[in-house]
């Protein structure tokens, strides 16, 4: 009496509320007029009576086929959920039937899906995200002058102007508004309370340009960017404001001492904000404050030094060629009376979006954050190779299973859905583990890698939750599509007639294939991190010309205000140096006015009897003064001839160490020692005494420059910076407090100390190829142990097969040694192909990554044995104990079972 | 299984009894559509009296409409000549409150045809609705047989 299956079906894919109605009426109208013909009527006359009885048809019909689709709309929603939730409660109750499975696979799925939410939040940060609380951040624009030296003949292309070109600049047409900022280091409060900040001078414009309002208080009003502008106030980041005051809004008003004058608290900046960079900013000061020699006196009319960096907001329509053009017209124009200006001059116009440093590349962890993700996609391709292979694997032991549920009538969509649905539901307990991963280890990678930069406080973000959706969706899509195929491939009847046995599935070509894939991608992982490995070793053991691992750098953050300032420095660093010297543990300490990674200052020198000397690409030549210690403080090598000496002081014979590179460049052949040269211009000789070993004073990047040292108490001007240099006998790190605690208690009223390990100035340059390493090695390990994982489920699976075989081999006499041999001879092969692929991968990854590789070989053989070796050996012994199982099947137990 | 072929014919006369001297009361002969209703309180009152004629026409077991209607039609011996698009509205309207079921099956003639079936809210609703009507007939024909003059 029901109506045939197939069309319920029909009904059940595409039902139609109109023929629904349709079939109903016409039933009835024909049942009523065959009752009406029965009772004697004329066909006609029928049909028009059982009209009449039915009533206005174009009234009833909209009404029935209205309440017609509203039902069968409940209806196919409920049917759907219906089906679903008893797909989703079979598909828990297999998998809690094999819950290693389960595990294995969420693992693997939720280390794949993580370690991409985990690279895109950091490449996110450096690349994509725009400045926060910066509004319309794509209308805003960094600029970068490109000008060429006019005696190299270099280009050179940077961020630092200065405030006569802003002035110029700031009145284009193409501009909405421009602005500009310098950031600092400075000291906040003084003695043992004071405390180490972020600092940047920015023009008034800076706050309305990036439309930011600060939360309490107010910006900078355009009287605070005038010279000479008697009480600038500072603006505090949020996070300052909270940590150090907090957050007590009292606090707007106060005055506080920021390296040695008193500024009041006029703003405190919303959370997060750090202007467009992405280095924390921990507070603002009006350009006015610049008078006080952050960075040079004379800054509003001084056209010579380059310190600030410039931002505008387009005009909107204008396009940004346009703008750069009127900007290169300008900036030539007012760099025109400038003696050795290079009148093709260009300017350059960037987003603030994605990080740039100050030559306007973007910093090269952001380019290795790049290739990074790229990579974590390619972990993700294989965590899905490798659930693939397991879910392929399963979907084989179940497959009598699923040809009995075909059998019985369940249709190929709804088995495809159950595959598909049950993929899911692991790629979702998979990046659910990810994001519970990212949670934890999220905050700490941020803070590993990139220490600088201000994240946000969330660790998880709507972005990352994006992704990891992705992540899941690709992932079960990928993982259900390899089953569903090669399950849907075989037919029923071959299925059932096997039982189970007879198909050879341990060649299966679908595993050896994904296994194959999975361990060449392993392979050029390793390949991968065993290049960034050796890269920072190189950089690591590259000599810079003073010892990284055993010098404390100490300097107070005062601002250089003046000469008798400079004197009283002068003063401090002595006593400094004293108190230090006397410290247990510090074998020696001396002064410099030069320190690793901060300014170099050009010298002039010449030598009597010659025109001009040769040049180098990293100009000069520099030079410092120094007090007698500090070659042994620093740990430059005096290479012939001697150091200074107490001796050398003011009115004695003035003496000048040089560097290798200057001796062999200015005296090719000839011994430089007892020569006189001139330094900075004065008449009398200055001799030469020593040879000190070249430094690079940039440290990994830089070359060594030319470079040459004079006696502290024998520099003809003022010193421009002053740093002392500790060298411990242990790790200078656990001298740090005693160091800075000698420091004050010099004198209570000393700004902030900063005392920190020289290694630690030099240490950011390698944190791109840390990052590298850190992240490829954690990828390439993960890599191997999903493939390792993916090998011996498969070796497990075969073997199971295979028990028969193996059983009669046995029953035969063979060994079991040799059994297990037959057994890891497959393994094994497909280890060495997935090798051999991989090598020859990781050699193509190697020339890729070049760029951001330090002083790569051309081909790093060893890199790339290394990590063949270890897929292989990861890969054997991953098989080792199927394969041993293997020789110890109970052949009785086998026979019987057929 | 519909068992279509053991339906049983016997009406249940005291209720259709009831039932035609409300119709005869109200000298309506013919249930017209409830859009031709103006007045809403009549309109519900109608609806409300079709409404249980069908449940009861469903009460023994799962029918089509044109059998549902066939029984009023029968057992009210020709006195309530429902509309059939009124009918069939009431069928609906009850299906989506979930008074009743529909399902497609194969009348005795062998011809596909939509079965209507009371669910427990149906069922529930027509013991409920016999009651009333019980009470409202027994209620009128008190008045109308009453023997005493008003005051």
């Amino acid at each position: 009496m029901r109506e045939p299956r197939w069309r319920r079906y029909l009904r059940f894919w595409r039902p139609s509320a109109e023929r629904d109605v349709d079939d109903e009426l016409r039933f009835h109208l024909e049942a009523r007029i065959e009752e009406l013909r029965a009772r004697g009527l004329r066909p006609d006359e029928a049909r028009a009576a059982a009209a009449d009885r039915f009533g206005d048809m174009n009234a009833f019909r909209p009404l029935l086929v209205a309440s017609t689709r509203r039902r069968l709309h409940r209806a196919s929603l409920g049917e759907r959920t219906r089906i679903i939730l008893q797909e989703l409660r079979f598909s828990l109750r297999g998998l809690r039937r094999e819950p290693l499975l389960a595990v294995a696979i969420v693992f693997a799925l939720g280390a794949g899906i993580g370690a991409n939410a985990a690279m895109f939040d950091i490449a996110d940060r450096l690349l994509l995200r725009p400045p926060t609380h910066v509004r319309d951040a794509q209308h805003v624009v960094r600029m970068y002058a490109e000008v060429k030296d006019l005696v190299s003949g270099q280009h050179y292309t940077g961020s630092a102007l200065n405030y006569p070109i802003f002035q110029q600049l700031a009145t284009l047409p193409a501009f909405d508004r421009v602005a500009g900022y310098a950031t600092f280091a400075a000291s906040v409060g003084t003695g043992a309370a004071a405390w180490h900040a972020h600092a940047a001078l920015v023009t008034s414009s800076f706050f309305p340009l990036l439309g930011t309002r600060p939360i309490l208080g107010r910006a900078f009003l355009p009287e605070e960017e005038q010279p000479g502008y008697a009480q600038p106030g500072v603006v505090l980041s949020y996070e300052a404001w909270r940590s150090h005051f907090g957050g007590d809004s009292a606090v707007l008003g106060r005055h506080l001492e920021i390296s040695g004058w008193k500024y009041p608290v006029v703003g405190i900046a919303p959370p997060e904000f750090s202007g467009v960079e992405l280095q924390r900013v921990d507070l603002w000061l009006p350009l006015s404050a610049a008078d006080h020699g952050f960075f040079v006196s004379d800054w509003a009319i001084n056209k010579f030094s380059y310190w600030l960096t410039l931002l505008a907001r387009l005009r909107p329509g204008v396009p940004p060629r346009a703008a750069e053009a009127q900007a290169t017209a300008r900036f030539r124009a007012a760099t025109a009376t400038v003696p050795m200006h290079d009148s093709t001059a260009l300017v350059h116009l960037k987003s603030v979006v994605g990080a740039r440093n100050y030559n306007m590349q973007p910093p090269p962890e952001a380019r290795v954050s790049a290739w990074l993700s790229g990579i974590a996609g390619v972990v993700l391709l294989i965590a899905c190779a490798n659930v693939a292979t397991l879910l392929l694997l399963r979907a084989m032991r179940r497959r009598r299973e699923l040809a009995i549920r075909r059998a019985v009538g369940m249709s190929a969509g709804r088995l495809l859905g159950h595959l598909m649905l049950e993929s899911f539901l692991l790629a979702a307990a998979g990046g659910i583990a990810a994001l519970v991963a990212m949670r934890w280890v999220g905050g700490a990678l941020r803070a590993l890698l990139l220490p600088d930069v201000a994240w946000g406080a969330t660790t998880v973000d709507l972005r990352v939750l994006g992704l990891t959706t992705l992540g899941v969706l690709l992932a079960g899509f990928v993982t259900a599509l390899i089953p569903a195929l090669s399950v849907g491939r075989r037919s029923l009847s071959e299925e059932l007639r096997s039982g189970g046995h007879g198909v050879a599935w341990h060649r299966s070509s679908v595993h050896a294939a994904l296994l194959v894939g999975q361990g060449a991608l392993t392979v050029a992982l390793l390949v991968g991190a065993g290049l960034f490995l050796r890269s920072v070793q190189r950089a690591e053991g590259l000599d810079f010309g003073y010892d990284r691992s055993h010098v404390l750098e100490v300097q107070l953050e005062f601002p250089a205000r003046d000469a008798q300032h400079a004197r009283d420095l002068d003063a401090i660093y002595a006593r400094a140096l004293q108190r230090v010297s006397a410290i247990p543990g510090v074998t020696h300490a001396g002064i410099s006015d030069s320190d690793p990674g901060g300014w170099s200052y050009g010298m002039s020198l010449s030598i009597p009897g010659r025109d001009s000397l040769p040049r180098t690409e990293t100009g000069g030549p520099y030079g410092s003064a120094v007090t007698p210690d500090y070659f042994a403080a620093i740990g430059t090598r005096i290479l012939r001839g001697r150091g200074f000496t107490a001796a050398d002081v003011a009115g004695s014979e003035r003496v000048v160490v040089v560097s290798k590179g200057m001796a062999d460049l200015y005296w090719p052949g000839a011994d430089p020692l007892g020569t006189c040269v001139k330094v900075d211009d004065s008449a009398d000789c200055t001799r030469v005494v020593g040879i000190a070993q070249d430094i690079r004073q940039y440290g990994i990047t830089d070359k060594p420059r030319l470079w040459l040292y004079v006696p502290w108490a024998q520099a003809t001007s003022q010193h421009p910076s002053h740093t002392l240099f500790v060298h411990t006998v242990g790790d200078p790190s656990a001298m740090e407090l005693t160091v800075r605690q000698a420091v004050q208690s010099l004198d209570p009223t000393l700004p902030f100390v900063s005392v920190k390990p020289l290694e630690s100035v030099l240490d950011p340059q390698l944190r791109p190829w840390r990052l590298g390493t850190t992240m490829l090695s954690a990828f390439g390990l993960l890599a191997m142990a999903l493939a390792a994982l993916g090998l011996y489920s498969v070796v497990a699976y075969s073997v199971s097969q295979r028990r028969r075989e193996m059983g009669i081999r046995l029953a035969l006499g063979a060994q079991r040694r040799i059994v297990a041999r037959l057994v890891l001879r497959d393994a094994v092969r497909i280890a060495l192909t997935g090798a051999v692929m991989g090598a020859l991968l990781g050699a193509g990854f190697g020339h890729f990554v070049r760029d951001v590789l330090f002083q790569p070989p051309a081909l790093d053989l060893i890199v790339i044995a290394v990590a063949a070796l270890s897929l292989v050996l990861a890969s054997v012994l991953a098989s080792l104990v199927p394969a041993w199982r293997a020789g110890g099947v109970d052949i009785a137990a086998v026979l019987r079972a057929d | 299984m519909v068992p279509q072929r053991h339906l049983r014919r016997d009406a249940p006369l005291e209720v259709s009894r009831e039932v035609a001297i409300l119709a005869a009361l109200t000298s309506t002969s013919e249930v017209s559509t409830f859009e031709a209703m103006d007045n809403a309180s009549d309109r519900d009152f109608l609806q409300g009296t079709l409404d249980v004629l069908v449940l009861q026409g469903l009460s023994w077991g799962p029918r089509h409409g044109y059998a549902v209607a066939r029984w009023i039609e029968e057992t009210s011996a020709g006195a309530f000549q429902v509309v059939d698009g009124a009918l069939y509205a009431a069928l609906h309207r009850m299906e989506e409150r979930g008074w009743i079921d529909a399902e497609w099956g194969v009348s005795d003639r062998g011809r596909r045809a939509k079965f209507y079936r009371l669910t427990t809210l149906g069922r529930r609703q027509l013991r409920a609705q016999r009651e009333s009507w019980k009470e409202y007939v027994a209620a009128f024909a008190r008045v109308l047989n009453a023997r005493t003059e008003p005051a």
